[in-house]
Formats: structure tokens, C-alpha cells, sequence
């Protein structure tokens, strides 16, 4: 794993999270994540990469925070993880990953579309070997709190 | 309905192009024949009729009627060969009537001359002949033989209708005979080509590499070999960017890199062996999105030429291959041989250590590596704290590995206290941080790694649940390495004097945190207290150093001491490092006395050790001892004299419950 590949999602998401919420989150300081681990998280938008470096990127969200982000955005209000909610993480992930991308172009790298997995501690299936690392990166912002997780692992 | 389609519905009865081109011309010959003759006919008929000439009229009509009929059935039964016998029949009446009779103005002789064409190419050359020269046998007979009725031609009229009869026939044979010829000719023509592209297109759809042409657009060519769509997993490539297709399955670099690496291909003056060479699509990772959102990747390998046809147009030949098997297995036995190297190495490192000791490593690993979690979840804004907190635990945990000899990890972990320490001093960046935490995350797939080996090596041991656990064996021996380690290293030999030590005093819940606080006295007793041999010979004190460690229970406490007859600590050493550190600048530390200064030992930053090294020097050991041993409720006190050596005493309160046998 290595900086240069988590540093373009980091701003990425921080900055998607600007232009649409007008909050800019605070990073908090990363720790480690086991694979196995359980998780608070109630959604989460995998983007998939592959080639010199494989594995995935996460955002993960609390219910309340999805709900609350899609409210905005969709102009009603939002009480469950419906489809509206899928459908807006999905296309806000989306972004990121598409902004993330120009900032990775320099690497060989593909990044897949995001696919969204919901339900309480639901699995993540994270690519690569059995002794993947991983690490999260809290973000705080005044509405909620959600994290990226990464589990890179170089090829060659 | 278009005219054009009525016309071609009629010539053709309604056949279209459904025939063989010979039967076809055929058909639309005869078609067309019988149009023209009744156009002719039904003018002829007219025409006698207003002469009043009834017979001519009678058979011109007849003739019209029978060929109105034949029409009729050429369109219902499409069968040609009956047709065109009742057609030529039908013929040699009407001409032999025009051809004897003369017709008007002896014009019908002229008909006659047409029969040859007509009959040799609708009943082909042999009944043709037959059917031509009973005609004009039957015309010489009747205008030579003067009872039959027939015109009255001159005798010279008579030979050159003949003549120009048989000079007729004579060239519609020879038409023939060239005309099947050259059929025939086509036929075999079409057939070869119709069998090559049979081959062709058998070759396109079986072979197993991709075939495809590109020409200057970069797009792909119509005609490619079924595979392609395979490989590419495109359902039609045909006349698509080839850039397009790759978009999105292999990196944007690779693409434009591939474009202008194409477009090379476009300029004759480029050599094309060099081209080859510096081929980017040599070996292509092709990531295909699956419908879950992941990706199936696939190795490629394109290999490309360029092509120039007459007109002088350059095109890029390309093949592409799945090379996906070969490659990941190439890729799997050189993972597979890293792998098992490392395996065999940790393995060979911990084959010798008592697999109830690793467990108690990983266990007590994963307990640090829980508390760095802790410390980092935590997210104490200031980073420096944040480092200076989880680097006890680093330390603990590289402290073990040491023990166990697990010098990859070692090796990583000191690194990171090198990182630590190096960005201690600074202001740290997120960036800083999130470095150290990938760092980290290696260190925790390295010890899962750690963990798998170990499962694959206790399965050939004695399963750990039912071994006995003897603890003062493990607790001495870690004790034993720890020296061993240490004075080999430096030269120095060592004896470790344990009479009236008993590690069943030390609880469970204690029995960490005591050898942790063992193992690092033993340490430093090794590296700054025991002199090498020929310090002690001098100072008549016997080649090798002794440490001591006792136990003993008394009441509300037990007591552990530590002893060694080294040199003592050097206070003076002490206070010149202090005077150096920053955080002292403001004591008086020339007033200092012994105890005082002892009890900067304990400061977090401070070593008196020269240099680091990974055994020994690291500055954090005594602070961590004594953060470790309040942690427990425990006690440290230290007495040291010149050249006699010093003691450390640990005292640990006793648990009111704890019952435990002495």
C-alpha cells in the first residue's frame, strides 16, 4: 500500500463533500482495520482498483449520515436506506472516484464503478490475499461522521 | 409494388435471383423471347387482318394464343426445359409457315435466320442442332420440291436462304460452344472463391487468437476472426475506436500511450522491427467489469504489423492472444516461491521457540496492536503525543520479536521507531501520519502471516492446550536469550544466577508486564552495567558478568530483584547527557546528587547509549518499564555503586484474593 494511491480519494471526497453539502469534513488520524473486524457502518460504496496496485477503496456511512445526506440532496425527507439513498451515495461515490481518477492518472491503475452494499456490520469482501492490510480514515463533519477504508497491496 | 420490381417479376416469373445464373438467363431469355414474339405476333395478326389475309392471320393469332399459354405455364410450373421445347416447337411451326410461305413480301425467309439463335441457346447446343438442322431440312425439302407447297423463290434466293441459314447456325454454335466454355469458366471461379472464403471464414471463426485489421482512424476493421469478440469481450468491435474498447479496461496512460504508438505505424519511414520493440500493448492487463462491480482481469498480449495494399493504403494487422493462464501461473509460482520463502524463514525462526511462547507472542502482539488502535481511534489531535503513546507498544512488541528472533518483523518494526523518533522532533503532517499507519498495517499482515505459519508448525507439534505450561521455564529462558542475544553481540559473557527465583510468584494477569520489565533490565545490565572480559580481569573481578535475579513473597507484597556485577551506572554519564537534552536545560543538574540523577534514567527520551542498534540503546526502555510497572500497581528502586554493579528492586502488591501457592 502506498500514500500516493490514498491520497487523490482523501481529497476527492473531501472536496465532492464541499460542493454538495458546502461542509468541508475534518481527517482524523487513520488507524488499522482486520479484515474480519466488525463495523458500525450501515452502507457502503466499494470502488474496485486493479493493476499495479489491487484491492478496493470504501466509504462507508452511518444511517443516519445516508439518510441526512440524501434529505438534502433529494429535497424531501429521508428516513430509511431506500432506493433514493442507494442511488445518491452511489452517484456521490461516483464522483469521487471520477475525481480521484485525475489525480491517479499518472499511475497504472483501473478504477471500477462503485457497487453499494447496505445492512448492519454487512461484509465487505475485500480483493486480494488472505493478510490483506487494511487502514480507515475517519472523517468528521458537523452532520455525521463516515470513513474511507483502503486495502491496497502492490503488484510485482 | 415499383414498376422496375414488375418488370423483373415478369421476366423472370417470379423467380427473382433464387436460380443458378445459367437457368436464370434462361428463363429471362425465353420470358423475354415470348414478350417480344407476341408484340410481333398480335402486330402481325393486326396487320393480316387488315390485309384480309386469313391464313397468315389464323396462324399469327395461334401462334400468339399458344405462346400466351406457354407464358402462362413458365409462370405457374417455372419449369424451363418444357417450356422452351414447346417454345423452339412452336417456333419451327410459325417460322417453317413464314420460311416456306415467304410471309409478306417473302420477309418471313428473314425470320427464319433467328431460329438457330433462339432454339441453340434455350435447348442448349445438341438439341439445338437437332432441332435447327430438322428445321432447315424440312424448309429445303419443301422449296426444292416442287409439289410441296411453298413461295416460288428463284433458285439463287432459295440457295442463299439456305446459306445464310446454315452461316447462322454455324455462329450461334460457336457462340455456344465459347458461351459454355467461359460458364463454365465462372463457374469454377465462383467456386474456388466461394471455397476460399468458406476456408476464410472458417479460419476467422476457429481460430483462437484475435484477428483484426485497423486502418487509419484507428478503427477496427469489419471482417475480424470471431475470437475477438471473446477477448475483448465486445459484443461487435467491427468498426469501432479501437481506443474506445480499450477505454475503462486498462489505464489511461496505457491508452495515449497506444495512440501515439499506433499512429507510429502510419508513417512508412518508421522501421517496423523497432516498432515491434517498443510495442506498449506487448503484454496488456485487461480489466473487464463484471455486473457485481469488480473487475475480471485478463493479461493480453497484441502483437501488430503494419499492412499496405495496392493502392498504396497503410493498415495495422493485429493478433491478439489470451495469455492470462500462462502469466498468472508465472506469476503464482513466483508468489508462491516468495511466499514459501518467507514462510520457510519465519518458519525456521520460530521452529525452535517454544510454540507455547509464540502464542503467548501473538496474543500479546495483538493486545499492543489493539492499544496502538485504541490510542489511534482516540485521534488525539496533537500527532506527536499520538506517536509518543503508541511507541511503547511498538516497542513491547519488537522487544518480543527480538526474543523470538523474528527479524523481519524486528526489522520492520524498528524502522518505524526510526520514523517515530525522526518525526518526533517535528511538526507532523497528516501525511506523516497516515505513512506511518500504512507502515503499520504491514506490520499487522506480517504478523497474521506470522500467525498462519505458526498454525502450520504447532499442527506438527503437541497442541498448545494441552501442553503444560511451566512457566519458569519460559519466564527464565526468555531471561537467558535476552543475555545470550545481547552479550553475544557485544562480546561479553554473562551468567544468569536464578537460585531463589520462583515465576510462580509473578500472576498471570502480571506475568507480562514482569518479564517485559525482566527482559529490558536485562538489557541494559548486559549493554551499560557488565564490563567485557578484559575490564573485569583488570578490575579483578572475573571474566564473566553475573546478574542475579531473586523472589520473595512478604505479606502485602512480592519483591523481585534484579542484581548485576557490572560497573554500575555511571552518574557522571548521566548528568553530560542530561546537560545535552532539552528538556533539562532549565535544571541545575550540576547539584544533582545520585538519587536524582538516577531518576532521570527514567525520563521518556533519555539513553545514555552512544549509538542505536535494534538490541540495545533505545531510549524509551526504562520509561516504559516504569509506565508498565504503575500500570500494575508496582514499584521500582535502583542502588548502584562503581564497579560493583547495581540492583533493582520490583515490588508488586499482592491481590487480596490471589491465593496462590509459594
Amino acid at each position: 500500500m502506498e500514500i500516493k494511491y490514498i491520497n487523490p480519494f482523501i481529497e476527492a471526497t473531501k472536496g465532492v463533500f464541499f460542493n454538495f453539502f458546502n461542509k468541508t469534513p475534518d481527517v482524523k488520524t487513520p488507524y488499522l482495520i482486520r479484515k474480519e473486524e466488525p463495523h458500525k457502518w450501515d452502507i457502503s460504496a466499494i470502488i474496485g482498483i486493479a493493476g499495479e496496485a489491487r484491492g478496493a477503496v470504501v466509504l462507508s456511512f452511518s444511517k443516519f449520515l445516508a439518510t441526512y445526506l440524501t434529505s438534502i440532496l433529494v429535497d424531501r425527507e429521508v428516513k430509511e436506506i431506500d432506493d433514493d439513498v442507494v442511488d445518491t451515495l452511489g452517484e456521490m461515490v461516483n464522483i469521487i472516484a471520477g475525481n480521484a481518477k485525475k489525480g491517479l492518472e499518472e499511475y497504472m491503475l483501473v478504477i471500477s464503478l462503485p457497487s453499494i452494499v447496505t445492512g448492519i456490520n454487512h461484509e465487505i469482501r475485500w480483493p486480494g490475499s488472505r493478510n490483506i492490510s487494511i487502514i480507515g480514515i475517519p472523517f468528521h463533519s458537523s452532520c455525521g461522521e463516515f470513513t474511507l477504508s483502503v486495502g491496497l497491496e502492490n503488484i510485482i | 409494388m415499383s414498376a422496375k420490381k414488375i418488370a423483373l417479376s415478369i421476366i423472370t416469373s417470379g423467380t427473382y435471383d433464387t436460380l443458378s445464373l445459367e437457368d436464370r438467363s434462361r428463363l429471362i431469355f425465353l420470358n423475354s423471347l415470348i414478350i417480344i414474339s407476341e408484340i410481333i405476333l398480335l402486330m402481325f395478326s393486326l396487320s393480316a387482318l387488315r390485309e384480309m389475309n386469313l391464313v397468315l392471320f389464323i396462324v399469327n393469332s395461334s401462334a400468339f394464343t399458344f405462346i400466351f399459354a406457354l407464358f402462362v405455364f413458365l409462370r405457374i410450373t417455372k419449369k424451363i426445359t418444357p417450356a422452351s421445347h414447346v417454345f423452339s416447337i412452336i417456333g419451327f411451326f410459325l417460322f417453317f409457315y413464314l420460311g416456306t410461305s415467304g410471309g409478306s413480301d417473302n420477309s418471313g425467309t428473314l425470320w427464319i435466320l433467328s431460329y438457330p439463335l433462339i432454339c441453340i441457346f434455350l435447348l442448349r447446343l445438341k438439341t439445338g442442332i437437332i432441332y435447327t438442322l430438322t428445321f432447315i431440312f424440312g424448309v429445303s425439302l419443301f422449296i426444292f420440291i416442287p409439289f410441296l407447297p411453298s413461295a416460288d423463290y428463284s433458285l439463287s434466293f432459295k440457295m442463299r436462304i439456305i446459306g445464310s441459314y446454315i452461316l447462322m447456325l454455324g455462329f450461334s454454335v460457336m457462340y455456344e460452344i465459347t458461351r459454355e466454355g467461359m460458364h463454365k469458366k465462372l463457374e469454377q471461379t465462383t467456386l474456388d472463391l466461394l471455397n476460399e472464403k468458406k476456408q476464410r471464414d472458417n479460419l476467422f471463426n476457429n481460430v483462437r487468437e484475435g484477428i483484426f485489421l485497423l486502418d487509419k482512424d484507428l478503427r477496427v476493421n469489419e471482417s475480424y476472426s470471431r475470437a475477438l469478440e471473446v477477448l475483448l469481450s465486445e459484443d461487435k468491435p467491427g468498426n469501432q475506436s479501437f481506443l474506445e474498447i480499450l477505454k475503462e479496461k486498462v489505464p489511461k496512460k496505457l491508452i495515449s500511450a497506444t495512440k501515439d504508438y499506433l499512429n507510429m505505424f502510419f508513417d512508412p519511414a518508421r522501421d517496423e522491427e523497432l516498432l515491434e520493440e517498443i510495442n506498449p500493448l506487448k503484454r496488456v492487463e485487461y480489466n473487464v467489469l463484471m455486473n457485481d462491480g469488480s473487475f475480471k482481469a485478463k493479461q493480453l498480449e497484441f502483437s501488430l504489423n503494419r499492412i499496405t495494399d495496392e493502392k498504396k493504403n497503410i493498415y495495422i494487422l493485429a493478433t491478439v492472444r489470451d495469455i492470462t493462464e500462462a502469466f498468472e501461473l508465472s506469476k503464482k509460482l513466483k508468489k508462491a516461491r516468495d511466499e514459501t520463502n518467507r514462510q520457510m524463514e519465519t518458519i525456521s525462526q520460530i521452529i525452535n521457540v517454544n510454540p507455547v511462547l509464540l502464542d503467548d507472542f501473538i496474543k500479546e502482539t495483538e493486545i499492543e496492536l489493539g492499544d496502538i488502535n485504541k490510542i489511534l481511534k482516540a485521534d488525539n489531535k496533537n500527532y506527536v503525543n499520538t506517536l509518543a503513546n503508541i511507541y511503547p507498544s511498538i516497542h513491547a512488541i519488537k522487544g518480543n520479536a527480538i526474543l523470538l528472533g523474528l527479524s523481519n518483523l524486528v526489522k520492520k518494526l524498528h524502522e518505524i521507531e526510526e520514523e517515530i523518533d525522526k518525526l518526533g522532533k517535528e511538526n507532523l503532517s497528516f501525511n506523516d501520519i497516515l505513512q506511518l499507519i500504512i507502515k503499520l498495517s504491514d506490520v499487522q499482515s506480517e504478523i497474521s502471516m506470522i500467525r498462519e505459519s505458526i498454525q502450520k508448525v504447532v499442527s506438527f507439534q503437541v497442541n498448545i492446550e494441552f501442553m503444560q505450561r511451566n512457566k519458569t521455564d519460559l519466564f527464565i529462558n526468555a531471561i537467558k536469550r535476552v543475555i545470550e542475544k545481547t552479550s553475544a553481540a557485544q562480546g561479553k559473557e554473562v551468567e544468569l544466577i536464578k537460585d531463589n527465583f520462583d515465576s510462580n510468584l509473578i500472576s498471570d494477569e502480571n506475568m507480562k508486564v514482569i518479564r517485559d520489565v525482566f527482559i529490558q533490565l536485562a538489557r541494559n545490565a548486559v549493554s551499560h552495567g557488565i564490563e567485557s572480559p578484559g575490564d573485569r580481569v583488570v578490575k579483578n573481578k572475573g571474566k564473566k558478568g553475573k546478574i542475579y535475579i531473586r523472589s520473595d513473597r512478604k505479606g502485602e507484597s512480592t519483591v523481585f530483584k534484579f542484581i548485576d556485577d557490572g560497573k554500575g551506572i555511571d552518574l557522571e554519564k548521566i548528568r553530560e547527557k542530561a546537560k545535552s537534552h532539552k528538556d533539562f536545560s532549565l535544571l541545575d543538574l550540576d547539584g544533582f546528587d545520585s538519587r536524582k540523577l538516577l531518576k532521570l534514567i527514567f525520563h521518556p527520551g533519555f539513553s545514555t547509549a552512544d549509538s542505536t542498534s535494534i538490541s540495545f540503546g533505545r531510549g524509551i526502555g526504562m520509561n516504559l518499564i516504569l509506565s508498565k510497572l504503575k500500570s500494575i500497581g508496582g514499584k521500582l528502586k535502583v542502588q548502584t555503586a562503581p564497579d560493583k554493579g547495581s540492583e533493582f528492586t520490583i515490588i508488586i502488591p499482592n491481590k487480596k484474593t490471589n491465593n496462590r501457592k509459594g
